[in-house]
């Protein structure tokens, strides 16, 4: 089995509907973000490069955890807290984690996040799933492909509702899943190949 | 695909006729013992996820109201008596499937710390923004003592209520219903509503609302977005453009700026702003000169072949030849917001005048092959085909003409109008070219193209949009409350006309001083243009009562403010632009001490000592707006909506104005419009011939020709950003993280030439106001053009306010805001 996330960037349109059903349901503490949508231009935000009105560039690329084969965090990790499971994805202990932020470092993603101090939310009490991941001082996170959401048969929190559909997630394993189904004779690309990371996360440019 | 019923098309029945039937309704209801409202929770997991198998978790069906009109359905999830999240309801459709970034985010918006609990007095100066906290007896007192002093003093329309766009529901008309109680003023702020009303006079000459299934558009062989980015206003149906493009459509986006949708689009046409009308007029020239035309559909579901007398722009009538008693068919209408009253439909007795080839003319009847051009005289009356008055409107925008104008490539206006008329093309239009003191034109000229093209009233070729409006209204009369014996219609004018009324101390000629102001669902001190303006009506007030869910600007301006509840905490209905009419549950009790607009309304109008009237239930309410003839056909009613959540109201396949027919005076699509009447008639004169035929005009303000312009070289257009609707989900903290505040986009080269580098801090000014925001240097932007969002409240900016920079012009047809007709310079901060 390998769980993968597959996203065709030429029809994202930034609604960053995926980032907010993943902060809400996985209850994530303020300016906590484990998903988040970048722009391919390396605009902070939604601008474009070129010049008006011809050789104009603006696009998305959702980014989270790539859930890579060759996981570099994992391979920094001093105390065993993180691994990939059988499944493919990534996963954190936060009670083996010792706080020592090597993984943040070694991500090319950029995708983990650390509660540098107790973890504030908006509201005095949780929101988002009942089973949501705590957030634990002193501890790196990311996203775990919603492991709590996918152990009782629901999808991950960013496939809540791609607006524009170009989300898709399964076993790239089994030739059968819609993952297989939707990535099927196009071509695909990974985030920055040269780290030789191997991510799971597959991004398509038709 | 369900069974093909025939389907009344819905405002027909919508119109005043309906009204009168609610008006019965209503008086039969008045008395009515009170039922409790009902909110029976439903079993986790009967829609959407499955939720975690120990959980004690509700489930309910909440509507977002909000300001985009996109009324989405969504799962609102209670634990333990709180909302701790939303999620996506899976509908049948799962293109139609729908919730948004904000939708999802709705949980922190109900406990917002902005949150107004308890009724408060002003405390310190006007808008000084500190409070005394009030029981709402005391509020309800203190507000009907002004009113009552104010109407004795000034008479009843010195007290003026306000409503916005806050909340999209039903439930707004009950508060409409206190204002006619009262012979209250009605002022109303009026956006967007350009293009409607033009589309309105031309093919439903009443209400607005038109558009056919979304799924149609699956059937389009090209999408045209005419100044719509539909990938951050309109983009819980974004997903049916993508359908649509992966089944091979073509989409075009005709944009002045390299827009989020224009980067998805196949060919982008990148014109100047305020050209719009032009460039369409120039598409269906060519069009018509390369033989493009759809001459089937011109003959027989437009206009094309009427005889129109020379001598007055009228329609030669069976009455102008001795052939028929006058009649007063096809006379003009006005609009008034829910109350849209109808002309009256040609009933057959004084039919319009046809020629056929053979040149014998006579009815449509007679004449089954009538010609759609030509020159003639009829009994001695000199009349032309109106296809032939349309053709000599638009000769002088040939392609090399319209291509000056509009800074386009004269090759590519060529293409596009080709693609164009290789339909079914789907018109998609948004408000980008509404905002403009001229708006209503360039839909004008965009509808006559598109009859001219035969891209209407077919699968595939249709109105989609943010012209694809209320579908789901059908068989909902949200006016039912506002007919009772005693109604009073008091005075209406729209908000950019206050002004006047302030100078003159008349509306219409008629005395009219208003002393007290009572602004719900709305935040008129954000939202409306020249807010300094605004301000200074604030300031001659008496008294101003704000009701509301959170702070804003307007809150705190008000003396009196009254908190009202989250969308989720009250059960209501929504018709929503989907072909379904559906219950919102009440997912919480109303926080704090909020209280329901309608409970509002009526605690107000027992204090106003109108007891009588102002005495129905949220249910009373909701059941008489579903107590109708239209809606017993579809079994729609406020009880079945409780038991099923959800009915469909249109069937899956509806086509609006599909065989050649359409709800307008003639039946047909009206590209030469014969009365033009104006959406608000306060003693204007229009140009009837003008305005019979498409045009164009330059924009008021943002265009060279006007000396200001040499001072404000730059024009300030606006768009919807994806945190916000207008000043709506402001407070979001989660949408904060993600979504920048204000700014203003400048391309390049007009940055340079003010040494602006991009995250500088800019001012933007003009005569009327200015704002101190981040400038974001943006070659997406086109030169000579700015862009900020529309808008915020004051916080969110680092000096001054967005909307003290755009002007209440307003054309004598519609009066809608021309946000971006707003000329400004830019300077660093």
């Amino acid at each position: 089995m390998k769980l993968a996330m597959a996203i065709d960037v030429s029809k994202c349109i930034g609604c960053k509907a995926c980032a907010v059903a993943c902060k809400s349901n996985n209850n994530l503490p303020n300016g906590m973000w484990w998903n988040r949508v970048d722009m391919n231009n390396g605009q902070d935000s939604e601008a474009a490069t070129g010049t008006y009105p011809h050789d104009l560039s603006l696009g998305f690329v959702p980014t989270a955890c790539q859930h890579c084969d060759k996981p570099p965090c994992v391979e920094v990790c001093p105390v065993g807290a993180t691994w990939k499971e059988a499944d493919g994805t990534v996963v954190i202990d936060a009670e083996l984690c010792n706080g020592c932020e090597l993984c943040l470092a070694a991500c090319p993603y950029n995708a983990r996040s650390f509660n540098y101090e107790e973890p504030e939310y908006q509201t005095d009490f949780p929101l988002g799933d009942e089973d949501a991941p705590q957030h634990v001082v002193f501890t790196a996170e990311k996203c775990d492909l919603c492991a709590h959401r996918r152990a009782r048969d629901a999808e991950p929190a960013c496939m809540e509702l791609c607006l524009a559909r170009c989300r898709v997630w399964g076993d790239l394993e089994d030739p059968q899943s819609k993952i297989s189904e939707f990535i099927a004779g196009k071509q695909t690309f990974s985030l920055l190949e040269d780290e030789g990371t191997y991510p799971s996360t597959l991004y398509i440019r038709q | 695909m369900q069974e093909r019923k025939a389907v009344k098309f819905a405002p027909q029945e919508f119109g005043r006729r309906s009204f009168l039937k609610g008006a019965a309704a209503t008086a039969a209801l008045a008395g009515a013992t009170a039922l409790v409202p009902g909110c029976a929770p439903r079993e986790s997991g009967t829609s959407g996820e499955a939720p975690p198998a120990a959980a004690a978790e509700q489930i309910f069906q909440g509507i977002c109201a909000g300001d985009c009109g996109g009324g989405c359905g969504m799962n609102v999830h209670v634990r333990d008596g709180k909302v701790v999240k939303t999620s996506k309801i899976d509908l049948d459709d799962p293109l139609m499937t729908r919730v948004c970034q904000r939708g999802l985010a709705h949980a922190q918006r109900v406990y917002a710390p902005e949150r107004i609990k308890y009724p408060m007095r002003r405390a310190g100066e006007r808008g000084e923004d500190t409070w005394e906290q009030i029981t709402w007896d005391e509020a309800i007192e203190e507000v009907c003592t002004h009113w009552k002093a104010a109407q004795e003093a000034y008479g009843p329309g010195s007290v003026a209520f306000f409503c916005g766009t806050g909340n999209q529901g039903p439930d707004q008309y009950y508060v409409a219903r206190l204002r006619t109680a009262m012979g209250a003023t009605n002022i109303m702020g009026s956006s967007d509503m350009n293009g409607l009303y033009m589309a309105a006079l031309m093919v439903t000459r009443g209400p607005y609302l038109h558009g056919s299934s979304f799924n149609t558009i699956l059937d389009s062989k090209n999408i045209f977005l005419f100044s719509c980015n539909s990938t951050t206003s309109n983009h819980v149906k974004w997903s049916y453009v993508l359908a649509a493009k992966d089944k091979g459509a073509k989409l075009v986006v005709i944009d002045p700026n390299y827009t989020v949708a224009a980067s998805k689009a196949d060919i982008w046409v990148p014109l100047r702003p305020g050209t719009d009308a032009a460039l369409y007029m120039a598409m269906t020239n060519v069009i018509i000169d390369e033989g493009l035309a759809d001459i089937d559909y011109l003959t027989r579901g437009t206009v094309a072949p009427y005889l129109v007398k020379e001598s007055d722009g009228k329609y030669l009538r069976y009455s102008d030849i001795g052939l028929a008693e006058a009649s007063d068919a096809g006379a003009g209408l006005t609009l008034d917001g829910a109350a849209s009253q109808q002309a009256e439909v040609d009933d057959g007795s004084n039919p319009i005048v046809v020629m056929g080839a053979d040149g014998v003319h006579g009815s449509r009847d007679e004449i089954t092959e009538p010609v759609i051009e030509g020159s003639f005289e009829v009994e001695g009356v000199a009349v032309k085909t109106a296809y032939t008055l349309l053709r000599e409107r638009i000769a002088e925008w040939t392609v090399d003409h319209a291509a000056e104008l509009c800074e386009l490539d004269p090759e590519l206006i060529r293409e596009v109008a080709r693609v164009y008329a290789d339909g079914p093309t789907m018109n998609y239009p948004g408000f980008g070219m509404d905002h403009w003191v001229q708006g209503p034109w360039p839909y004008h000229a965009l509808f006559a193209m598109a009859f001219v093209a035969g891209n209407f009233g077919k699968p595939g070729a249709s109105v989609d949009g943010s012209m694809q409006a209320n579908m789901g209204i059908t068989g909902v009369n949200v006016g039912a409350a506002m007919m009772f014996e005693g109604a009073q219609q008091g005075f209406t004018l729209y908000s950019q006309q206050v002004g006047n009324v302030l100078e003159t101390g008349q509306w219409m000629g008629f005395p009219l001083t208003i002393k007290c102001l009572f602004s719900y669902m709305s935040n008129p001190c954000a939202s409306l243009p020249d807010r300094n303006a605004w301000m200074k009506f604030i300031d001659t007030l008496d008294h101003f009562v704000v009701v509301d869910s959170v702070m804003s600007d307007t809150v705190r301006m008000a003396d009196l403010v009254l908190p009202s509840p989250h969308w989720f905490e009250v059960e209501t209905f929504y018709p929503s632009v989907l072909p379904t009419v559906r219950i919102s549950e009440q997912a919480i009790a109303p926080l704090y001490e909020s209280k329901s607009d309608i409970d509002i309304a009526n605690l107000l109008g027992v204090g106003m000592g109108l007891a009588d009237i102002m005495n129905m239930t949220a249910d009373d309410f909701h059941s008489i707006c579903l107590d109708n003839e239209m809606a017993a056909e579809l079994g729609l009613s406020w009880d079945a909506l409780k038991e099923e959540k959800s009915i469909q109201v249109l069937p899956d396949d509806f086509i609006f104005g599909e065989n050649y027919t359409l709800p307008t005076p003639t039946g047909k699509a009206e590209f030469y419009v014969e009365n033009v009447a104006p959406m608000i008639p306060y003693g204007q004169v229009l140009d009837e011939r003008l305005l019979a035929l498409p045009h164009w005009e330059a924009p008021s303000e943002a265009w060279p020709t006007n000396p200001l312009y040499e001072k404000y070289p730059l024009t300030l257009m606006t768009y919807r950003d994806k945190a916000r609707v207008n000043t709506m989900f402001c407070y979001s903290p989660w949408l904060e993280e993600i979504f920048p505040e204000p700014m203003l986009d400048i391309n390049p080269a007009d940055a340079e030439a003010r040494g602006i580098a991009n995250g500088d801090e800019v001012r933007v000014l003009n005569d009327r106001g200015f704002m101190v925001v981040k400038a974001r240097v943006n070659p997406a932007v086109r030169p000579g053009f700015v862009e900020t969002v529309r808008a915020s409240n004051k916080e969110r900016y680092i000096e001054g306010h967005y909307a003290t920079l755009p002007s209440t012009a307003y054309n004598d047809l519609v009066n809608s805001n021309g946000f971006n007709d707003c000329l400004v310079e830019v300077a660093k901060a």
